[in-house]
């Protein structure tokens, strides 16, 4: 029996060491690789990555090319000085596809995008994850689910976060949407939501100057008055789960007061108290101090504001926040809420400000749906007073008293939420696609079900503590930070030709006193802690250059190099024995020819 | 029989090799010369100009721009540096002329030129709506690929004609460095510049002098005012790093042509080899010896030439490295003909080397010496990969042309077993020093993919091409110890796995166009590498027809050298 299993060994082994299977397995690799940039060229080098160099099946060829290398060597054990070349290549292609293996398990290749002037610690790789995130009471944790490009569906996929459980399943993959924020069902403890359509009965902009175009429809969430409401000069419409009477002509103070929402708490500060100095708002350290107050703002170039007497009524003030360390301005009209990013800051979603004027308040058009038990009751309000109140039903058109149109509710969800309309697209830029997927998360308190849209945070609510997915790039972080101070480009005197590229570094490390200066430039990588940076693009955005690095981190490299140099080395002992071997045979030949000859025409006869 | 097809074979390379000698040498006899015609222009050509991203002489500034306006060396037999100074100095008079490349049969009809030209004159292109209209349009935009092609075509059209208006408007020849080392340099008539008014004054009156001397054919006037521009541009030139010397090398480089003398010689070798072979004499082995010689001197010659007037090692086109694969296949061939028996040894590698720079020579690539792109640069992996791989093209291509002897001998002579034997040999010693070189190549091109890239190996299709033809030429190696492939095996698989070499150096960059190394991309040719590809398939069918057809018995050779 073991003599049986040490045969059949011993003549695998055989077969494994043979030369045709050598010449098999190099035909056959080589072969499928000129497939492999065929199909490359028709589908793309994703696809080619993915199906053929990625692909298990792949790496069985890859493996039994080494199995035939080792096969082939052990079996001629002991070897003989001869054999030194023979064994120095045979050793060196092992560890060429030992080092490549471990480059590709162990390594991690990806880009660093840097913007002049910014710093940057992550490191974006290729691979497609879920990247889930979430508050475990305290800590935040994180969890990269592996997910396949483009992926299967359906799919199931199991991760666990913050010491739960999570069964994340894929149930639609499409690679290239348009997406649209719109009300979706919710689940029970959501509020209602309806989708009103605004119909002119004689043809005219219902709206006004200023306002979306005619006949449009839009979506309400009851007591959203912000994102999920409609609101313009002279006009809002919103839904709420009460009506409340306008007040008597205000009680607020003349320049308004601004409202500050932090972590859900709203703090009032009167506007003409904070223009004097800064205001401690709650007692976190958060300050605000009001820079410039408009009556009638208009906006000018950079964000910047002016007062303009000929213009509506458009109250608006510029702060100082002061929050968290940060300091930042903003600019808050009390039409329109807070405008981000006006002054260029990316101010944070930490901190919320609204601006409550008494010119604004109650002036103008309001138009105000309130769930009925069976129904709706519209209440219509202008300049703070009562015009009428009427129920609606969805479907049923209600004309307004104060202006001419008419209001229908074309939709109703009893339970709403914010979410993704997705429709496929089928003509888009193929360079620039917005894949999206939708998924299942199911958690140990519920489920949901959720359109994941390409890099676009989505919260889903279904363990302890609310999860944010996103769908994105794999990405690591580096143990320390680089800042780009400046990214140079070269051109060749007198052209456009680019002759060089250049970023200026320095390299930040806590763990480390100084601070280390460094320059990448084509062919001149930075070498750190590991890690390899090279200059692989640059983008512009704006009047502002983006660096694009490429960074690896490679354990495999130094078993690729060594397995490279002694491949060389092997094989120059080879062919130079070989040589040699020729030039004896032909010096021989020159005296035994006739021999020779007569020798072959034996051997010729018996293969015939 | 075999010494009829000796002597058949031989004609058929003597007559193709002089007619493409004849046809990329011969000049157009031009029909009327003007009275600038016979101006000399030594001094002219040595005028340091700032073009293309670097400093050169005049004269290859015409050389490039009369190449790319008019796709051809010379128009009319007049020097490009004369026709240069016509279009600068008489642009009216050449708007009329037919000059500018067309030569695209099907855009030609789209916007009515007519179908049987190939150049039209930039005033009739100019008011020819329809092109202006295909030029204006974007080539990246989707289309049927008919429609992007004349889109590519017509700009292609449109940079001639956009050449040739810079070239009328004396734009083209800036002589005046700039203040900052990286800026452009001005034109004599250009108001900023860094000359003291009184040098100024004396360069413009030096250059008008010689526009005098060539409007007016006078040959004192021209020459003379050409020394003198030289004289006053020289103080200024000279701190903007401007070297003489290396200028008046390039103009030598450009006169003498060094690797198109390089093939010349080659071939001139391998007539006499051939000759030789037929009728063995012993002065006419040292004179073929002493031919090949002086064409791998040629080249060196050209190589250091080049090298130092560019900056760079001569290893970045297209055009340089078939340059160096000829390089190879001569250097390669002169050792191995020390060393083997086999007589014709040197004519194979004097065919093989002229046939490879013949093609560098004719073939539409740039053979222009521009600056290095950014990821050539700071780096001597350029050198030691590209000369690797060139010098393994050139050992498979020498083993492709003892294919050919060997599968031939095979075929019509089976019984000559020791000069098959001889040539079995060398075939088998060309495959291995090109396995060597290649597998040395792949690594360094490796190690500099992970030093510029980040990666040592990302399956990018020419890295995928080369491991292809590494493992072609493996499989047969090792297909030889197996006993597989025998010395009529050996030879059709040579030229077989070349194939792989034509599609890794050429296949990948023409046909397949995809990648990282998409400095060496273009289009075109793919007629010829058909044909070729065509005609080694008809070669090799005959050969294995005739060879089936003579009896097996001695055919058999015992693979000696299968054991390790």
């Amino acid at each position: 029996m073991t003599l049986a299993i040490r045969q059949h060994l011993t003549r695998l082994g055989r077969s494994l060491a043979s030369l045709r299977l050598a010449v098999v397995v190099l035909g056959t690799l080589a072969m499928v690789l000129a497939a492999a940039t065929i199909y490359e060229s028709k589908y793309g080098s994703p696809a080619a990555q993915r199906d053929i160099y990625q692909a298990a099946w792949f790496d069985l060829l890859l493996l039994l090319l080494g199995l035939n290398v080792v096969a082939s060597a052990v079996v001629r054990w002991p070897w003989s000085p001869k054999l030194a070349g023979f064994a120095i290549t045979h050793l060196a292609i092992l560890m060429i596809l030992g080092g490549c293996l471990s480059t590709r398990w162990l390594g991690v290749t990806g880009r660093v995008t840097i913007q002049e002037g910014g710093q940057e610690n992550t490191v974006i790789q290729d691979p497609w994850v879920i990247r889930a995130a979430g508050h475990d009471g305290a800590a935040l944790a994180e969890a990269q689910v592996p997910i396949q490009e483009p992926p299967r569906s359906p799919m199931k996929t199991h991760f666990s976060l913050a010491n739960q459980a999570y069964q994340l399943e894929i149930l639609r993959y499409l690679p290239d949407v348009e997406a649209k924020m719109q009300l979706v069902e919710g689940s029970p403890e959501d509020p209602a939501g309806i989708l009103v359509e605004i119909q002119q009965p004689d043809g005219s902009d219902p709206h006004g100057p200023g306002m979306h175009g005619p006949g449009m429809q839009h979506w309400l969430l009851v007591d959203d008055t912000t994102r999920w409401a409609l609101r313009s000069a002279g006009f809002s419409l919103f839904a709420a789960s009460h009506y409340t009477a306008p007040a008597a002509p205000t009680t607020l103070p003349a320049k308004g007061t601004l409202v500050v929402t932090i972590d859900g708490q709203d703090h009032d500060v009167g506007v003409e108290q904070a223009t004097a100095g800064p205001v401690a708002i709650g007692d976190g350290g958060t300050t605000l101090q009001v820079k410039e107050y408009y009556d009638r703002a208009v906006v000018m170039q950079k964000g910047k504001l002016r007062e303009d007497p000929d213009k509506p009524m458009n109250p608006a003030v510029v702060v100082e926040l002061t929050h968290d360390g940060k300091k930042e301005r903003r600019t808050v009209f009390a039409r329109f809420g807070d405008i981000r990013g006006m002054h260029g800051a990316s101010g944070g979603d930490a901190v919320r400000l609204s601006l409550r004027h008494s010119m604004v308040a109650d002036a103008g058009m309001k138009v105000v749906l309130v769930p009925q038990p069976g129904g709706w009751v519209l209440y219509e309000q202008k300049d703070a007073r009562l015009l009428q109140q009427i129920p609606v039903q969805p479907g049923t058109p209600v004309t307004l008293q104060g202006m001419p149109v008419s209001l229908v509710i074309s939709r109703q969800m009893p339970h709403a939420r914010p979410g993704y309309l997705v429709t496929e697209k089928k003509d888009g830029d193929p360079a620039n696609p917005q894949p999206a997927m939708e998924v299942q998360l199911t958690g140990p308190a519920g489920q949901q079900r959720d359109w994941l849209i390409w890099s676009q945070p989505a919260m889903f609510a279904a363990g302890k503590h609310a999860l944010q997915l996103t769908f994105q790039r794999k990405q690591v972080s580096l143990p320390f930070t680089l800042r780009l101070d400046r990214f140079e480009m070269e051109q060749y005197p007198g052209t456009n030709m680019p002759a060089m590229y250049r970023s200026r570094l320095k390299v930040l490390d806590e763990r480390q006193s100084e601070q280390r200066t460094a320059v990448i430039e084509m062919n001149k990588p930075l070498e750190y802690d590991g890690w390899s940076f090279f200059q692989s693009s640059y983008s512009l955005n704006g009047r502002q250059r983006v660096s694009i690095l490429s960074a690896s981190k490679d354990p495999g490299q130094p078993i690729v190099y060594w397995g490279s140099a002694m491949l060389i080395l092997g094989t120059v002992i080879i062919a130079i024995q070989r040589l040699k071997a020729q030039y004896r045979g032909a010096a021989k030949t020159a005296t035994t020819t006739a021999a020779r000859v007569t020798s072959k025409k034996t051997v010729g006869a018996d293969h015939a | 029989m075999h010494k009829y097809f000796r002597t058949l074979g031989l004609l058929v390379v003597l007559a193709s090799t002089g007619a493409m000698a004849a046809e990329s040498l011969a000049a157009e006899t031009p029909a009327s010369q003007p009275a600038w015609a016979a101006l000399d222009l030594d001094a002219a050509r040595a005028l340091p100009v700032q073009y293309g991203g670097r400093v050169m002489p005049l004269d290859t500034l015409a050389r490039q721009v009369v190449w790319q306006v008019t796709g051809r060396q010379s128009l009319q037999g007049l020097d490009p540096v004369r026709l240069l100074l016509a279009w600068t100095w008489q642009g009216q008079a050449w708007r009329d002329q037919p000059i500018v490349l067309v030569g695209a049969p099907d855009l030609q009809e789209k916007i009515g030129l007519a179908a049987d030209g190939k150049r039209f004159s930039h005033a009739e292109l100019v008011a020819n709506q329809p092109l202006m209209q295909l030029m204006a349009m974007n080539t990246a935009a989707d289309g049927p690929a008919q429609e992007s092609a004349l889109r590519r075509n017509a700009q292609q059209v449109g940079a001639r004609l956009d050449l040739l208006a810079q070239a009328f408007s004396g734009r083209l020849i800036r002589l005046v460095p700039s203040k900052d080392a990286h800026g452009t340099w001005a034109t004599v008539d250009q108001p900023l510049t860094t000359l003291t008014e009184a040098d100024r004054t004396r360069v413009k009156a030096a250059f008008e002098k010689m526009r005098d001397g060539f409007l007016t054919a006078n040959p004192a006037g021209f020459a003379g005012g050409a020394q003198e521009l030289t004289g006053a541009l020289a103080q200024v030139q000279a701190p903007a790093g401007v070297n003489p010397s290396l200028i008046s090398l390039e103009v030598r480089y450009n006169q003498l042509r060094p690797f198109r003398l390089g093939w010349v010689l080659a071939c001139l070798a391998m007539a006499l080899g051939l000759i030789e072979l037929g009728w063995p004499k012993r002065p006419l082995r040292y004179a073929t010896w002493a031919l090949l010689t002086a064409g791998f001197v040629a080249l060196n010659a050209g190589i250091v030439m080049r090298w130092s007037f560019a900056g760079h090692a001569p290893l970045a086109t297209m055009y340089e490295s078939l340059v160096f694969m000829g390089w190879g296949a001569v250097a390669i061939g002169l050792v191995t003909a020390t060393v083997a028996q086999l007589r014709s040894t040197l004519v194979i590698a004097a065919a093989v080397a002229t046939a490879i720079l013949i093609l560098a020579d004719t073939a539409p690539v740039d053979s222009v010496a521009s600056p290095l792109i950014p990821v050539l640069r700071n780096t001597m992996w350029l050198t030691y990969h590209v000369l690797t791989i060139m010098l393994a093209y050139s050992a498979f291509a020498l083993a492709m042309g003892v294919g050919h002897v060997q599968a031939a001998r095979l075929a019509y002579r089976p019984t000559d077993t020791d000069r098959a034997q001889q040539t079995g040999r060398l075939l088998y010693g060309m495959l291995i020093v090109g396995c060597v070189f290649l597998a040395a190549g792949i690594i360094f091109g490796a190690v500099w993919a992970n030093k510029s890239w980040g990666r040592y190996w990302g399956w990018d299709p020419k890295e995928t091409w080369s491991l292809i033809t590494l493992l072609g030429y493996m499989a047969i190696l090792h297909g030889r110890l197996v006993g597989w492939i025998r010395s009529f095996g050996l030879a059709i698989s040579s030229i077989v796995c070349f194939q792989l070499v034509v599609m890794t150096y050429y296949g990948v960059n023409f046909v397949l166009g995809q990648g990282r190394h998409s400095y060496g991309f273009s289009s075109g040719g793919q007629l010829w590498i058909g044909l070729y590809v065509a005609a080694e398939t008809a070669f090799m069918l005959w050969m294995w027809a005739v060879r089936n057809r003579t009896p097996k018995a001695g055919l058999h050779e015992a693979s000696s050298e299968a054991a390790l």
